[in-house]
């Protein structure tokens, strides 16, 4: 509130305008100007479609019965129906509601490539942030959103439409992540690197402008990794029971198979594939955050001293517990070296950089090779039988659990979305794989070849991701090696809040400011100027 | 004790946006929004109470100067002019360029990203500068024909003869941009160890440079240090033995404030170079200074020096040596101290042969 203590020095003036930052896997929401956002809520909704016409009553019993069962259950979660002849759609929303398992409720993503895809539930999402979480009055106060820098026109537009027509704010910017987290580090130049759970990009910013052709993002992020994981584990002989199954759990030796018992509760409902493979996805998170760990340099094998490899114990929801060293290191190295399990497999040489139209021809080659393999793959491990470790499983197979299969890893197809223009296209410089520091050292040489310094001593780690232990020191060991000729120096906070809500800081700094006030797009504008007038004059 | 300033919620307009530039004519007003005020606030106010200033207002500021915009493009006398088709600029594409360079205050590696004109060749980022500046260049010198009379053409065909024969714009060197670029890229091209190379190159030249320096101050200071002193006064006062050994002892004092500097020149000599040099150390300097080394021989009693003497002039040697080196010093004072026994020996010998005539005739 006291904006004026030291305007001269920060140039701050705050409006209260709000700020959201919507990622893959969570919403920022918060008031501009403070540090941190006031809500962190998923970026994920609970759809339940019932058939009106089939007494909705029974499924109001069952419900009933539910929360009979379980008394955290009761907790009020804000229900948005929508009436669709005969069918009645709920979204279920926010972290209570979400992880509370219920019949034929199916976790949906409203984002798609990092960017918004199902719009309706975005606004609700945004409409439960707001007023349930924050408690305002969204007519009340300009609003500040973020997006990619990819993120389409259609897009861009439906977002001004819903901020302008459907919330009804009174002042709204539109602005590019990367642009925040730059802020948000302090920084006029940089490079961010957003590894988050969906999308990891690399974005040049120069004077607050992001560079939109050098830019590029693969979808060998978090959730990638999750999909490695849970690959490992499935070969490891490892059968997931995510936290929302287990009644009663107990300690078992290390390697010794799970006793644990299953909630009663659940026999009676009908759990989606979607809501288990949701749960089992905290699991491999869990494991993810505790346990990855990246080599400072990438182990080619050859010639090189095996890396030694730290033990760790995890314990599984359901109890079984397991030590494990080098795969908690061979899981990240995939978001580093995406083909390395193929290229492993088939025993194929590795690709030559020489040539780069034969490099990129193989690619290609190797590219639909990788994805039949990987669905091979999927089969044979959907069809090989789980160990039974799991004891107390009843024999009602009323509660089919849906064993959720490596469609985790299919989330990522390996493809590259921005268009990597280069003007001086010689030979072997494109990434030579989609890891993460090949695309990062990819991005600095196709920018001008004045700013490269800048970008190379302003490298901003951001995401979720990045919280990987060692992954700052591989980037920076992996660039250094590839621009010898560059002063490399990563930023990467220690402060996991700032790493992981940069640009919800960037987009709450840029709000605000005092000169920023003049770039607000007002509903008046809106009005007369129109969208795309506004679209390619206003948010840049 | 102070009063406590309250703080208001006002709302205030901005100059700096454009809806509030634009809308001054009509009634309406560009957006208001509202912030915290501390006292009464610095600005005045309209009827509603609402803040017609902003303190961030002066910041919104253009590299580009508004009069050097598009419209003055559209107001050239001669349009013709700029769509001059080298590189295939036409006037449309002049125009793009110009609202790029407006929109983005010239910073050009932006421009050129955003660049997307379908112009009929691909353009790199020295095209675009290269036709900012140009016509920038053309521009200028068109306002000053109009606004001139015509005697200030002079200036301008002799810019003319600078450049523009060769280049379409004296003002940018495009050739020699994407050559230094071009050699910029070849600089970031090198491998880690070609890196590491040079550095270690560059860190043994610092090094002989350092070498080369120090050697020079160390050849300076011998210099100096075989600089004979200036024969500042007369020859007379060191003739005598007292004001030699004057000179010898502000000779020694002088060294001794040279030593340091010395001990750092001097090297370790072998002992043939030593000899050659005839350079020797002392255990402890000699309180008196410079003497003769022959003055330092062997004296022997005066009883005994007379037969030495005559020993001496025997063998034809003369009583001190001719070429007193410290060799022949040494070799001198061997023979001297051989005559010294070879005497003493003699002189026991003979006694004992006069005790034993004197025993035999006693017989």
């Amino acid at each position: 509130m006291a904006s004026t203590s030291a305007p001269a020095i920060y140039g701050g003036d705050e409006v209260s305008a709000l700020v959201i930052d919507t990622g893959s896997s969570w919403t920022r929401v918060g008031f501009a100007g403070e540090d941190a956002p006031k809500a962190v809520i998923p970026t994920y909704y609970g759809m339940r479609t019932t058939d009106v016409r089939n007494e909705s009553t029974t499924e109001d019993k069952i419900e009933d019965k539910d929360k009979d069962g379980d008394l955290e259950m009761k907790d009020a979660s804000p229900e948005n129906s929508l009436e669709q002849k005969n069918t009645k759609k709920s979204r279920f929303i926010g972290d209570e509601s979400l992880h509370l398992p219920r019949s034929d409720c199916e976790i949906i993503s409203p984002m798609e490539d990092g960017c918004v895809s199902d719009w309706d539930a975005i606004t609700e999402i945004w409409d439960y942030a707001l007023t349930h979480q924050l408690r305002v009055d969204p007519t009340e106060h300009p609003l500040l959103l973020t997006e990619q820098v990819w993120n389409s026109q259609e897009n861009r537009k439906r977002a001004m439409e819903i901020v302008f027509e459907e919330i009804n704010v009174p002042a709204f910017y539109l602005a590019k992540s990367a642009v925040c987290s730059s802020f948000a580090s302090g920084k006029a130049n940089s490079l961010i690197v957003d590894v988050g759970s969906a999308v990891a990009s690399v974005t040049p910013v120069i004077d607050g402008l992001v560079l939109n052709k050098p830019a590029c993002h693969t979808k060998y992020a978090g959730d990638y990794l999750n999909g490695k994981i849970f690959d490992m584990l499935v070969e490891q002989n490892v059968s997931i029971n995510p936290r929302y199954l287990i009644q009663s759990k107990t300690q078992v030796e290390p390697g010794q198979p799970s006793i644990f018992k299953r909630k009663s509760v659940l026999e009676s409902m009908k759990i989606t594939e979607s809501y288990h493979k949701f749960q089992s996805k905290l699991v491999l998170e869990e494991w993810k955050e505790t346990m990855s760990q990246a080599l400072p340099f990438a182990y080619t094998g050859a010639e090189q001293e095996e890396p030694v490899y730290e033990d760790r114990l995890f314990e599984f929801p359901d109890g079984y517990a397991s030590v494990m060293s080098e795969v908690r290191f061979k899981t990240t190295e995939f978001l580093f070296d995406p083909e390395i399990i193929e290229e492993a497999t088939d025993f194929r040489p590795a690709s030559s950089t020489t040539d780069f139209i034969r490099t990129n021809e193989k690619r290609e080659i190797t590219m639909e090779d990788d994805e039949v393999k990987s669905d091979t793959e999927r089969e044979t491990t959907a069809d090989k039988p789980l160990p039974d470790n799991t004891i107390a499983k009843t024999s009602t197979d009323a509660n089919v659990i849906p064993s959720i299969t490596a469609t985790e890893a299919a989330t990522a197809q390996p493809s590259i979305e921005g268009a990597i223009n280069n003007e001086f296209s010689a030979p072997g410089r494109r990434p030579h794989n989609l890891g993460l520091s090949s695309l990062i050292i990819d991005t600095i040489n196709s920018c001008d070849v004045d700013v490269r310094s800048h970008l190379a001593n302003n490298i901003v780690l951001t995401g979720g991701t990045t919280l990987i232990p060692g992954l700052a020191d591989r980037v920076n060991n992996d660039v250094q090696a590839a621009l010898a000729g560059l002063k490399v120096r990563i930023y990467a906070p220690g402060n996991t809040i700032e790493r992981k809500h940069s640009a919800w800081i960037g987009g709450s700094i840029l709000a605000s400011l005092g000169t920023f006030h003049q770039l607000w797009v007002s509903k008046k504008e809106y009005e007369e100027v129109g969208i795309d007038k506004l679209l390619e004059k206003r948010f840049r | 004790m102070q009063k406590p300033t309250p703080w208001h919620w006002r709302s205030f307009i901005n100059p700096a946006r454009s809806d509030t530039k634009n809308n001054n004519e009509n009634d309406s007003r560009g957006l208001t929004l509202h912030h915290w005020v501390r006292g009464e606030g610095q600005y005045d106010r309209d009827q509603d109470g609402t803040e017609v200033d902003y303190a961030f207002a002066k910041f919104d500021t253009k590299a580009l100067n508004e009069t050097l915009n598009t419209t003055e493009i559209a107001k050239t006398p001669n349009p013709v002019d700029l769509s001059e088709t080298e590189r295939g600029w036409t006037y449309e594409e002049t125009r793009y360029l110009f609202e790029l360079c407006s929109d983005y205050d010239l910073r050009w590696v932006v421009i050129y990203d955003r660049y997307d004109y379908k112009s009929p060749q691909p353009r790199v980022m020295e095209d675009l500068k290269e036709r900012y500046y140009y016509v920038m260049y053309r521009l200028g010198q068109s306002t000053v024909s109009n606004s001139l009379s015509a005697d200030t053409n002079n200036t301008i065909p002799a810019m003319n003869a600078v450049g523009m024969s060769s280049s379409p714009s004296p003002l940018f060197p495009r050739e020699a941009e994407l050559k230094r670029k071009q050699y910029l890229e070849r600089l970031l091209q090198r491998s880690p160890s070609e890196v590491a190379e040079e550095e270690a190159l560059v860190i043994k030249s610092r090094k002989l440079e350092a070498a080369s320096k120090r050697m020079l101050a160390e050849r300076a200071d011998l210099l100096h240090l075989l600089d004979a002193p200036q024969a500042s006064a007369s020859v007379n006062q060191y003739q005598s033995s007292q004001g030699l050994s004057q000179f010898a002892s502000s000779l020694l004092s002088a060294d001794k404030n040279k030593k340091k500097k010395i001990s750092k020149v001097a090297k370790k000599l072998s002992a043939k170079e030593e000899a050659a040099y005839g350079i020797s150390y002392h255990d402890k300097l000699v309180p008196v200074g410079v003497f003769l080394r022959s003055s330092k021989l062997t004296a022997f009693k005066p009883a005994v020096a007379a037969k030495v003497a005559a020993t001496l002039a025997e063998l034809g040697v003369p009583p001190k040596p001719v070429m007193p080196t410290a060799k022949v010093c040494a070799k001198f004072e061997s023979v001297l101290h051989s005559i010294g026994v070879l005497l003493e020996a003699k002189k026991q010998v003979d006694k004992l042969e006069t005790e034993l005539k004197i025993l035999k005739s006693k017989k």
